[in-house]
């Protein structure tokens, strides 16, 4: 029966394909690719082989009568994609009606491009890490007929089929490659037709998930047929509305949003423009006069910048000069580009320094430390400015180089910087997920912090958090844990600590050489660790990678967070490797002993866009075994890094960053420090600072 | 609307936002700086309503200035600033606007933008307008910066024709001039733009083409 359904299915595919006829000179994959309601590239239910464009992020949300998916896909590359799903199945399992909240992550890989006569070709693994709820393999086809109409046709296993495969309810988490592409393999495919209605696409589609647990064993839904229609409007460029009728008999709605680290309404930003530069009169015969030197301009040209460098959101931390050169150390937190700092700065130099000074040296300092020294040459700044191309011509002339291991002596600082004191009270959002009591909680608090810096590098700095409203602190499910509670307490402290000191730290940073640091820190680390951190890093200028190790001796706090402790406490630590690995693709390497003592690695990779755009994933994993750290059976959760306020177009390195981790066990589990050194000075590397030279002229 | 949209999304979906207060703006969290972004997005909004007319400069406050002043139009959303020669560097002259932005100029050619956000870094083209009427063909290359802090190259074929004598009034003023117009095309569209050229080559007026995004604007130099 379901075979003879699908053999008609077919026909009425090759049939449309006939019809539209296999024109020539067709634009292939015309119509930008929609989602289904895994969140995946596709039609209603099943997948096409088409993929999203390249970086693009979605995140989906569908609800039929069978369930509802929360899902987070991201195009990792133009051809890889890989997706995190969070659903709620009512009813599910057999024997409780307990409702089945369960997490799932895919990938896709495009094996094939579309061709003139040939289709593209994706294979995909949906629901490969967890319970299995949804898992399956498929190899699907998608051939654009017409540039209004695209045709799909794959196969499945698993999910895909008529073949049940085992929930492994409780543990999850592991990879169970055994069985992909095995059992029962069943066919599927579909239709999607451009309406000349701008923004609306109309789907048909075979499905050959039977959904046997659902509609067969559980009776959540009854499926009638394989048959299912879909609608989608494109509402606005990020925006897509969903509309569906299922097995002739259920309604579903979606919708989704998307965002594309590589497009932007505002690429080139909209802050003010930099100070034109100041050419020079040409250059005496006898040279220039340095008799300015006697006038000790250092103060007033250090006041000057500070003043002009306003407008642009930099700040100076001092200026050091010689007769030939000129050293402006500065704070940049608004420019994720370092080309565009330095360029403005140095082009706000031309109009202050004598005529004499010909090295300009950009030397951007973080928490006190200098990083990196960016060497332009003042003539070749006064000849490129409006050149063409002048951009790739002043990276080629400009040096990247590491910056001394202190300011260099007779640098004078700018007024007011040590000491310091600063404070703010911000409001504060606590959040905690997939809880299945209730999968999102989240609380409003007010947080007052302050950060005395005494000396460059030295600094004291803490956090209170008064909780306000939220439903954070009724928190009841117990963690069961096997392994000492290092996370899995983490519900007494949100009810217990109010108001809570987050964190109440001495933090001394330094550079042991021009490319090493480190970093002391003690007091209250973390709302639920106390003790010692130490830190060394190896960040050498003009290489693609960076080592770190980090020791800590660390005590559980009391869970009212003051200053009492707990009787646990560790010594936990890591070395640490950082990649660039280019493209934008990071990696990250912790290897180490965690904080229940078990001792392992941590993963990392990411796509880190020079614009601060971050999307990654990690896992980790521990010589805890996978029965012992209980549901998820190892760490892993996906990162993302929004920069908010440059998606209005306003200059800011500041980021909102989100983690998702599908369940905090006490395995695997890390010390959160604040400071840790390749969050402060990472990113003045030459391969950073080149990829986005672009911005040295903005 | 499209874009507000999808801010509006971000925000949803990431940000919430709440008023804060603190010792120094540095420190502000981002919560409280998207805040004032939406103040001035707002503010933008409201000014966008008000009569261009009344944001005019006046013949009188030109020649009142020694400064070489320029008028510019923006003619996608019809916004009119001033801009006054502020450097010159080579034979390229930088104009700022009181609004902190600035708009490049090279032999009446419009060689680049800064704070429009989508900026035409630079352009290659002839030394001048005059120069560009006597050629042939000629390239154009302009370089916009990309969402991800890369440079795209855009390369269009141009051609400069030049109109009989007309008359051009501006701003109370009469000037002599002659229309040399300039098509390019490339990259998969076209786009025209026209020069109010003076005998000796000094452009009073022209319309030229900022990029696929920002469109065309006015260029009118009153001093």
């Amino acid at each position: 029966m379901t075979r003879a359904r699908f053999a008609s299915f077919g026909a009425l595919v090759l049939v449309s394909a006939a019809a539209t006829g296999f024109l020539p000179d067709r634009t292939y994959a015309q119509t930008a690719p929609t989602l289904n309601t895994f969140g995946s590239t596709g039609l209603v239910e099943m997948p096409t082989a088409e993929h999203q464009p390249e970086g693009e992020i979605n995140s989906t949300v569908s609800y039929f009568p069978g369930g509802s998916r929360y899902t987070l896909s991201f195009q990792i590359t133009p051809r890889l994609s890989g997706s995190f799903r969070y659903s709620v199945i009512s009813n599910f399992v057999s024997g409780t009606n307990a409702t089945l909240y369960d997490r799932s992550f895919d990938l896709r890989y495009k094996v094939l491009e579309e061709t003139r006569f040939l289709p593209a070709v994706t294979v995909g693994l949906q629901d490969f890490i967890g319970t299995g709820v949804y898992s399956g393999e498929y190899i699907v086809a998608t051939k654009t007929l017409h540039p209004t109409l695209k045709a799909t046709l794959g196969v499945g296993w698993g999910r895909f089929s008529s073949q049940l495969r085992t929930v492994n309810f409780g543990t999850g988490g592991s990879v169970d490659s055994a069985s992909w592409f095995r059992g029962d393999v069943s066919a599927f495919g579909g239709l999607e037709w451009t309406t000349p209605i701008k923004g609306l696409n109309l789907k048909l589609e075979y499905s050959s998930d039977q959904y046997q647990r659902e509609a067969t064993q559980r009776g959540i839904f009854s499926r009638g047929s394989s048959i299912n229609f879909g609608l989608n409007y494109k509402v606005s460029d990020g925006v897509n509305l969903s509309a569906y009728y299922l097995y002739g008999s259920e309604a579903g709605m979606q919708i989704s949003f998307a965002f594309n680290p590589r497009k932007s309404d505002f690429p080139s930003g909209l802050e003010p423009a930099g100070l034109p530069i100041k050419t020079r009169p040409v250059r005496p015969v006898g040279g220039w006069d340095t008799n300015w030197l006697a006038s000790k301009p250092e103060a007033r040209i250090t006041a000057d910048l500070g003043t002009v460098l306003e407008p642009s959101q930099l700040g100076v931390e001092a200026v050091k000069l010689t007769g030939s050169r000129v050293i402006a150390y500065i704070r940049n937190d608004t420019y994720f580009a370092p080309s565009q700092a330095a360029g403005r700065t140095a082009r706000a130099l031309t109009r202050m320094l004598p005529p004499s000074i010909e090295v300009i040296e950009v030397v951007p300092v973080r928490r006190g430390i200098p990083i990196a020294k960016i060497r332009f040459r003042r003539s070749d700044l006064e000849a490129l400015e409006h050149a063409p191309d002048g951009a790739a011509q002043l990276k080629a002339r400009t040096e990247i180089l590491p910056a001394g291991r202190n300011l260099e002596d007779g640098a004078i600082y700018a007024e007011g910087l040590y000491p310091a004191f600063n404070w703010g009270i911000t409001p504060a959002v606590r959040t905690s997920f997939f809880d299945p009591d209730a999968p999102i909680r989240a609380e409003l608090g007010l947080r007052l912090s302050a950060r005395y810096d005494i000396a460059p590098g030295l600094s004291v700095s803490g956090a209170v958090l008064k909780p306000l409203v939220g439903n954070l602190d009724n928190i009841t499910r117990r963690a069961n844990s096997q392994l000492p509670a290092v996370r899995t307490d983490a519900r007494f402290y949100f009810s217990e600590g109010d108001p809570a000191l987050e964190r109440l730290t001495v933090d001394y940073l330094f550079k042991l050489a021009p490319e090493v640091y480190g970093r002391v820190t003690a007091g209250f680390l973390e709302t639920m660790y106390g003790g010692v951190s130490t830190e060394i890093l190896w960040n050498p200028v003009d290489k693609p990678y960076a080592i770190g190790v980090e020791l800590n001796y660390v005590k559980q706090r009391a869970f009212n967070q003051r200053f009492g402790f707990r009787n646990y406490s560790v010594a936990t630590g890591h070395v640490s490797a950082y990649f660039d690995l280019g493209r934008d693709f990071e990696a990250q390497i912790d290897a180490g002993r965690y904080l229940a003592g078990d001792w392992g690695a941590t993963f990392a990779l990411s796509r880190t866009f020079n614009n601060g755009w971050k999307v990654g994933a990690y896992a980790t994993l521990t010589d805890v075994p996978f029965s012992v750290f209980g549901e998820g059976s190892f760490d892993k959760g996906i990162l993302v890094s929004v920069p908010l306020l440059t998606l209005f177009g306003k200059p800011s390195r500041d980021t909102a960053d989100l983690t998702i981790r599908p369940i905090s066990r006490d395995g695997g589990a890390r010390l959160k420090v604040e400071n840790r050194l390749y969050e402060v000075v990472g990113g003045y590397d030459r391969p950073t600072i080149d990829a986005s030279f672009g911005r040295v002229w903005r | 609307m499209r874009s507000c949209l999808r801010s509006f999304t971000m925000l949803v979906i990431f940000g919430i936002m709440l008023a804060a207060c603190g010792s120094d703006d540095r420190e502000r969290p981002i919560s409280n700086r998207l805040i004032d972004v939406l103040k001035s997005v707002r503010a933008q909004k409201q000014a966008k309503g008000q009569p261009q007319a009344a944001l005019q400069i006046t013949r009188e406050q030109v020649d009142a200035t020694e400064f070489s002043l320029l008028r510019l139009t923006v003619q996608k959303t019809g916004t009119v600033a001033t801009a006054g020669l502020f450097e010159i560097n080579q034979d390229t002259l930088s104009y700022q606007l009181a609004t902190s932005q600035a708009i490049y100029l090279k032999g009446g050619f419009l060689t680049g933008t800064r704070g429009l956000g989508h900026d035409l870094m630079t352009a290659a083209v002839p030394s001048s307008v005059a120069a560009a009427v006597k050629a042939d063909t000629y390239e154009r290359v302009h370089r916009y910066l990309t969402a991800d802090n890369k440079l795209s190259v855009q390369r269009y074929r141009c051609t400069m024709s030049l109109g009989g004598p007309t008359k051009l009034t501006q701003l109370d003023r009469s000037y002599n001039v002659r229309i040399a117009k300039e098509t390019c095309t490339g990259e998969g569209r076209a786009f025209n733009n026209s020069y109010a050229m003076a005998a000796g080559g000094w452009i009073w007026q022209s319309s030229q083409w900022l990029g696929p995004f920002a469109g065309q604007v006015k260029i009118e130099q009153l001093k």
